[in-house]
């Protein structure tokens, strides 16, 4: 168990540093399309260099990841093949079996400490791919291909990103909503920590969309997140969410086993049920720190500032994670903390299921 | 706090002058093969011009001086320009970097505020100076051989290229003399704004820096020696030991005790190294 203390960024140097999205690194293919201007209006003063290839940025060696979070930049893109993705037992939350993800935008505006795009990625920069045609074609042919028939396909769209936290600038969710609506068999998961929820407050909602929010004590906010809102914020955005008809689930994931865990996230629980009621959800997911074992080994090796990164963790089937009687004692306690507010049936704990 | 270490290349004698006046370097006389000029954190090496001379001169550096933590490479030098693009004497921050034989292009890290106008700049084999002007950017003879040179080595962050514009690759019937003067001239002009961005180098604080201080990186050298330790044991000793250190910071403590045992066989060594683990994960 490690103990509470502030562990900042150095704060002396952020006068240096270019301010956020200075550059946009425009890949030929990416030039005229829709998304590509709308990116574009959104940073007017941003430098553009052109590029061939997405990757010839994203992907070159030898980048540190923690110092380009001080200053990302916007690469605009053509994604190509493929474009779903397996849900992978990382993912894993629900009790649905046709689970894919896909990745319109890579990456996130935020950076969290336990974040596993750090390792999953070899840059901080953003990729916004502005193709979206391509996707939505690619997921009609999902829809129809799936396994199992009887369910629909849950498609993530913000397992790599927080899609909403970025929709002032490309308004992906929106255009996501709107292909999704009146499709069968299709059911759209937008994961976020997002508090701003002006550009889509107005859009009628369909139940082919479920919004997952993303709660953190702000105990733990301060200490493991950059940039994101308050726990209220985030209250205050499921709140209308949830008054304007859309899904919502919770989810309080990672629990992290910092000193006085309990009374922290205990009160994160209360704070919540004391303002949703359990009907007003579809679902919770709970569930620990993990993370995959080479991504956890390529973050350390960027030394990363974190004290997540030198705990000695459980490492178990390619999973970083807390020891076993850890992780056993937080669902207990996590149990016990939601019993009297939601039934259990209604909430998914992540396990590592090998 | 200790600033950071920064390494000025340029191809021309003419284009050092400025900075070895203005950071009062002082010619290394170790430094045999190469023309490097020092103070306490700011060296400069004298490139040449040219792929291959670029290529020989940062491989004779390398064999003779160990790169440091917490280095900047910065490329200082001059470039032939477009004249509807720019001036003679524009300074330009370089984001894009194309290598004309390859066609490979390379992308620097722009994350510090620079004040600068930027560019992109062709690196090419031989000198442009005919004045037809087939090139779009800025044109030079080393930035590409530069950046192959040191990005398995340095994070790409910490490579960057800045450059004055000396002609418009028109400069075939000028006297190398003439041509050195004016590089000096216009490369002193531009000493303000680059010498900002060099102290911001200087003072930055990055987070790729390593894990243990000197003592301590001694001390886990002569345990892994000492003990003997399998290659397992080694990335085990180094994981917790950055776990200790950055948690409680107490590692010389903890691992004194450890650093002169020389264990009779391998059974008695791999007691050790359990203690050690033991103390290290408490």
């Amino acid at each position: 168990m490690t103990n509470i203390t502030e562990t900042k960024y150095s704060k002396r140097s952020v006068q240096y540093f270019q301010p956020e999205f200075s550059h946009i690194y425009l890949e030929d293919g990416a030039k005229n399309r829709k998304l590509t201007d709308t990116a574009l209006s959104a940073f007017p003063h941003a430098e553009i260099i052109k590029i061939d290839n997405y990757k010839t940025v994203f992907n070159r060696p030898n980048q540190n990841i923690f110092s380009q979070q001080n200053t990302k930049k916007l690469i605009l893109g053509i994604k190509k093949p493929p474009f779903l993705y397996k849900g992978t037992d990382i993912l894993q939350d629900t009790h649905y079996r046709n689970l894919f993800y896909t990745t319109p935008l890579i990456n996130c505006v935020y950076h969290c400490d336990y974040c596993f795009l750090q390792g999953m990625y070899p840059s901080a920069n953003l990729v916004a791919f502005v193709n979206e045609s391509d996707f939505f074609i690619e997921v009609d042919k999902g829809i129809d291909s799936r396994e199992f028939k009887d369910e629909p396909l849950v498609l993530s769209i913000a397992y790599n990103n927080d899609l909403l936290a970025f929709e002032n600038k490309i308004p992906y969710c929106k255009n996501w909503i709107e292909f999704a609506r009146n499709k069968k068999n299709l059911l759209i998961e937008i994961r976020t920590k997002c508090a701003n929820i002006n550009s889509i407050k107005d859009i009628p909602s369909h139940s082919n969309i479920v919004f997952a929010w993303t709660l953190t004590p702000n105990e733990i906010r301060q200490r493991y997140e950059n940039h994101t809102p308050s726990l209220d914020k985030r209250l205050d955005a499921v709140e209308f969410i949830i008054s304007k008809g859309w899904k919502v689930r919770l989810c309080i994931d990672p629990v992290l086993y910092v000193e006085n865990w309990d009374t922290i996230y205990g009160n994160l629980i209360d704070q919540l049920f004391s303002r949703i009621s359990q009907e007003q959800i579809m679902d919770m997911v709970i569930g620990v720190f993990r993370m995959n074992t080479d991504y956890f080994h390529r973050i350390r090796k960027q030394k990363p500032k974190s004290d997540l990164f030198y705990q000695n963790w459980n490492r178990s089937n390619g999973i970083v994670e807390p020891k076993k009687n850890i992780q056993a004692e937080i669902i207990t306690e996590i149990k016990k903390m939601i019993k009297n507010y939601i039934p259990m049936e209604k909430v998914h704990f992540w396990k590592n299921e090998q | 706090m200790k600033k950071n270490n920064i390494l000025i290349l340029t191809a021309l004698k003419a284009e050092a002058i400025p900075f070895i006046h203005h950071f009062k370097l002082k010619r290394e006389e170790n430094s045999k093969d190469v023309s490097v000029y020092s103070t306490k954190n700011i060296h400069l090496l004298n490139t040449g011009v040219g792929k291959k001379y670029v290529q020989k001169t940062i491989r004779n550096y390398s064999n003779i001086h160990k790169l440091k933590h917490k280095l900047f490479i910065v490329n200082i030098g001059t470039a032939g320009g477009n004249p509807g693009a720019c001036k003679i004497g524009d300074l330009f921050f370089i984001n894009k970097i194309t290598d004309e034989i390859s066609g490979s292009a390379y992308y620097p890290d722009v994350l510090f505020k620079h004040g600068m106008a930027e560019s992109s700049l062709t690196t090419v084999e031989n000198p442009a100076v005919d004045g037809h002007g087939k090139y779009d950017s800025l044109v030079d003879m080393e930035a590409s051989v530069i950046w192959g040179a040191f990005t398995s080595k340095i994070p790409v962050n910490r490579l960057i290229f800045l450059k004055v514009i000396s002609d418009f690759m028109d400069i075939k019937y000028m006297k190398f003399e003439v041509f050195e003067k004016l590089v000096t001239k216009k490369l002193k002009n531009q000493l303000n704004p680059i010498t900002n961005l060099l102290n911001i180098l200087q003072e930055i604080e990055l987070n790729d820096n390593p894990s243990f201080g000197e003592n301590e990186m001694i001390l886990l050298k002569k345990i892994r020696t000492h003990l003997r330790l399998t290659e397992t044991q080694k990335f085990k000793l180094d994981e917790l030991a950055e776990n200790r250190k950055f948690i409680h910071d107490d590692l010389l403590k903890k691992l004194n005790p450890f650093y002169s045992i020389n264990p009779n066989d391998k059974h008695h060594r791999n007691e050790i190294f359990k203690k050690i683990c033991s103390v290290l994960s408490t």
